[in-house]
């Protein structure tokens, strides 16, 4: 295949893992002077094969090399300069871990910038099929559809300003941890196969859709914001894994259909108030100013808050037992706690007396 | 709408930056956090610098 074709695909060969090299772009940024870190796994059959860099790309702490040998069965370091315009890594598709360690749950950062180092930009769709983890937190442009088939992926974190896009893949069945912030446009419904995982979080411009499934049972952290319109929970164990400490639940949208009916929102309250909690600094958010997202506000008796005796129901119960006794600050639409004195917004009268005794 | 700031009195770690409209507000426990309100933005950057509150960025809420 001719280095141009390869070139204007970002591949050597073909799209998608099965591409024998790709070229990883690179463009200065800022006074251009200082080096950024790529850091990837290469398995020991890769050993002695060669990175090249093009363009305006040296490689080496010394900014003057135009190539790297591959250790194999290693993490491999490139320390990557660009002090003007632009240049090219070309390099075997063939890693395994976009990670500077080889833990598969908690990977560290496989892309280290500055604000004077180079920013870096590939289709992910490109990179290889076969990788495990993918972490990339420095400057970078990243774009392309999340690929259908990393089927071992376990963990996957991408910011910065890339415009990753696609739908979230149903295969992913191994992930254990999902970040993409940045400009993305993720779409696609929450993945019930995704059963193993611990954290997820998604902004950005993502639609993504369908319901918090009730299979992602060890989950601590999610995060889902932009325009989604997840709109329901399925039916199940959503409350989650008793044994593991829960950290953060938000779900907003700037989507008018993405949002939660107020019977969804106790079943939250009530599954997550049965959790053990981080010490301080959990969050309970839910106060999206979506359409769809009911407001938690009733000051009946009988109604969420007060039984017909005036006895706290088990959602008051659940609320208490979250901000006050766990710490956990809650957000919920229409509501506002009581103060020193009075019953706050969106709570029957008594409620305050109740929540200061 | 206002700008609430919501902070950890022990290390003034700022905890929530968020834009909330009248009647919903963060339901916390006051003995270990605080929580001001602002009109502006800018008023609830001064006070942050102010009271030398420290920002965890990439895990504030901070919809701002």
């Amino acid at each position: 295949m001719s280095l141009g074709l390869g070139l204007g695909l970002g591949l050597s060969r073909a799209r998608g893992g099965g591409a024998k090299s790709a070229i990883f772009t690179f463009t200065s940024t800022g006074t251009g002077e200082e080096a950024s870190t790529l850091s990837l796994f290469y398995p020991a059959s890769e050993g002695d094969k060669v990175v090249r860099a093009t363009g305006n790309v040296k490689l080496g702490a010394d900014g003057n090399l135009t190539e790297q040998v591959i250790s194999g069965g290693a993490t491999n370091t490139f320390i990557v300069t660009c002090s003007s315009g632009t240049g090219t890594l070309v390099l075997p598709n063939t890693y395994t871990r976009f990670s500077a360690n080889t833990n598969d749950t908690v990977p560290s950062n496989g892309w280290v910038t500055t604000t004077n180092s180079p920013s870096l930009a590939f289709d992910i769709a490109t990179l290889p099929i076969s990788l495990i983890t993918f972490r990339c937190d420095g400057s970078n442009t990243i774009s392309g559809d999340l690929p259908a088939d990393w089927k071992s992926m376990t963990s996957f974190t991408c910011t910065g300003s890339n415009t990753v896009s696609g739908k979230l893949p149903n295969d992913w069945k191994s992930m254990t941890y999902f970040r993409c912030q940045g400009l993305n446009s993720v779409s696609g419904n929450l993945p019930a196969d995704w059963k193993s995982m611990t954290y997820f979080r998604c902004q950005g411009l993502n639609s993504v859709s369908g319901n918090l499934p009730s299979d992602w049972k060890s989950m601590t952290y999610f995060r889902c914001e932009g325009l989604n319109t997840i709109d329901g929970i399925t039916d199940g164990e959503y409350a989650g894994n008793p044994a593991t400490i829960m950290q953060y639940l938000r779900l907003v949208s700037s989507n008018n259909l993405g949002g939660l009916s107020a019977e969804n929102q106790e079943f939250l309250l009530n599954g997550k108030a049965s959790r053990t909690w981080v010490g301080t600094n959990g969050a309970f958010n839910l106060a999206s100013t979506a359409t769809a997202m009911e407001s938690m506000a009733d000051t009946s008796i009988p109604g969420r808050w007060f039984s017909a005796a005036g006895v706290p129901t088990g959602v008051a119960v659940a609320l208490k037992t979250l901000a006050i006794d766990k710490n956990v600050i809650v957000s919920l639409k229409g509501l506002t706690m009581p103060d020193e004195s009075g019953d706050g917004a969106g709570f029957p009268v008594g409620f305050g007396n109740w929540w200061r005794s | 709408m206002k700008y609430v700031l919501l902070y950890k009195k022990a290390d003034k770690n700022i905890i929530m930056q968020q834009i909330m409209p009248a009647g919903t507000r963060p339901i916390y426990n006051t003995a270990i956090y605080e929580m001001v309100e602002f009109e502006t933005e800018a008023e609830m950057l001064a006070y942050i610098a102010e009271n030398e509150l420290i920002a965890k960025p990439q895990e504030v809420e901070n919809e701002l």
